[in-house]
């Protein structure tokens, strides 16, 4: 089934150390993850769908 | 060891030729629950209580999951409770309401599916629901879109009962031999008219969903209702309630690793690191006790305590994920206490009842 969760925001989040980015970090139904660069995880499919619906992730700080 | 055989000859085949060492489903007798129990409030989709278990869930009613010791015997000590707590009497249209279990599809290459040499499937699952009537079984090809449907009779309220569903071979759509989700049991416990408002589809066929739960009871229908599962088990080949082999017990400690390959939890993360130049905070990680199945979600609740010695055990004001792996988790845990010098080794100590999860569910 459709995953309908619902994605409120999420935000490329760097290393202190400064090698890019390195995760998501998104609030989903709520609640605060941390999201991986991976296609296989399935919030990072969710976060996809979110910007094939025309969201886009914000630029880490 | 003495082997008992029961029924006919060709009913004992179901053990003596099942192709896979371990039963193909995980905790399906709902032992192991990571997330803990009584999880109040589901509206949603998702795995909330017992592990590996999940609920595909829109606009039909509110849930709380258990783990719950109701059980009908034959050593399943434990279940899976979904209790009703708030009620809705008018489905919509697009409302849904799913028990289900997800493969990865090279766990189901054995299934040959989408190939001449295709084999049939049955499912085994003892219920006990408050709503009597019919229910509807589905097995999902999640990479093809293909499905088919099996309807089956909750006769008396309450009561346990075991259900043994057979499915023949689908020669369409091959199963993708990698990681993600290929493939599932779907247990309907609620459907609107969008689901079922076709022809039941009880032959592998491309998924029309107006044909997937036709005639689903409604289980949201009073904050009386209860559906408890266990017992669920999948073979490979066509057997009815006299062949259908024994339910496979795996000690607790088998069942928790396979369960941690989805999920992980803990309470007291062997966290341990380096404090940073700046003095403010530290980069710590760990190595998983099992590979996960992909890099995981992380979240964490609680607050850490730095410890660096007897005197300096700073509490964490940020924590955040900087490199999440299928086999090590690492983090920066932030302080505003400026007493720990650069290079100091520290480990990261849970303060109070807060957790890390890490999540690589299907």
């Amino acid at each position: 089934m459709e995953d309908k969760r619902t994605v409120t925001s999420a935000k490329y989040q760097q290393g202190f150390i400064g090698s890019g980015n390195v995760n998501i970090v998104a609030v989903i139904e709520g609640q605060t993850l941390y999201v991986p660069l991976r296609a296989d995880n399935t919030d990072r499919m969710l976060i996809q769908a979110w910007e094939d619906a025309g969201n886009t992730i914000a630029e880490a700080d | 060891m003495a082997l008992t055989l029961h029924g006919t000859v060709a009913d004992n085949t179901a053990v003596l030729s099942r192709p896979n060492a371990k039963p193909l489903i995980i905790n399906g007798n709902m032992r192991v629950k990571q997330r803990g129990d009584d999880i109040t409030g589901i509206t949603s989709s998702g795995y909330y209580s017992v592990d590996r278990m999940k609920v595909d869930l829109s606009d039909n009613g509110t849930w709380t999951h258990s783990q719950d010791t109701s059980n009908p015997g034959l050593g399943l000590t434990r279940s899976w409770k979904l209790d009703c707590t708030t009620a809705d009497t008018s489905v919509a249209a697009g409302s849904f309401h799913l028990a289900r279990y997800l493969f990865e599809g090279q766990d189901l290459q054995l299934l040959e599916k989408g190939t001449s040499t295709a084999q049939a499937v049955t499912i085994s699952f003892w219920i006990q629901a408050t709503v009597t009537g019919t229910y509807i079984a589905e097995l999902f090809d999640v990479n093809n879109s293909r499905q088919i449907s099996q309807a089956y009779t909750v006769s008396s309220a309450n009561t346990w009962e075991k259900k043994v569903l057979s499915f023949v071979a689908d020669t369409t759509g091959e199963l993708t031999n990698g990681s993600g989700s290929s493939f599932g049991i779907n247990l309907w416990l609620g459907a609107g008219s969008n689901f079922s408002s076709g022809t039941l589809s009880t032959a592998w066929t491309s998924s029309t969903n107006a044909n997937r739960a036709v005639g689903q009871v409604n289980s949201a229908s009073s904050t009386d209702n209860n559906v408890y599962f266990t017992g669920l088990q999948m073979e490979v080949g066509q057997f009815d309630a006299n062949s259908i082999a024994p339910f496979q017990h795996e000690s607790f400690g088998d069942n928790l690793q396979r369960c941690q390959r989805y999920f992980q939890k803990y309470t007291q993360p062997p966290l341990v690191g380096i404090a940073n130049a700046n003095n403010t905070y530290a980069r710590a990680k760990m190595l998983l006790q099992t590979p996960m199945r992909a890099a995981p979600t992380a979240v964490h609740n609680g607050t850490f305590n730095y410890f660096v010695s007897n005197s300096i055990q700073p509490t964490t004001t940020a924590f955040s994920a900087t490199y999440l792996d299928e086999n090590v988790v690492e983090f920066d845990a932030t302080t505003n206490v400026t007493s720990m010098t650069a290079k100091d080794p520290i480990t990261l100590t849970q303060n109070g009842s807060g957790s890390l999860d890490l999540s690589a569910e299907l």
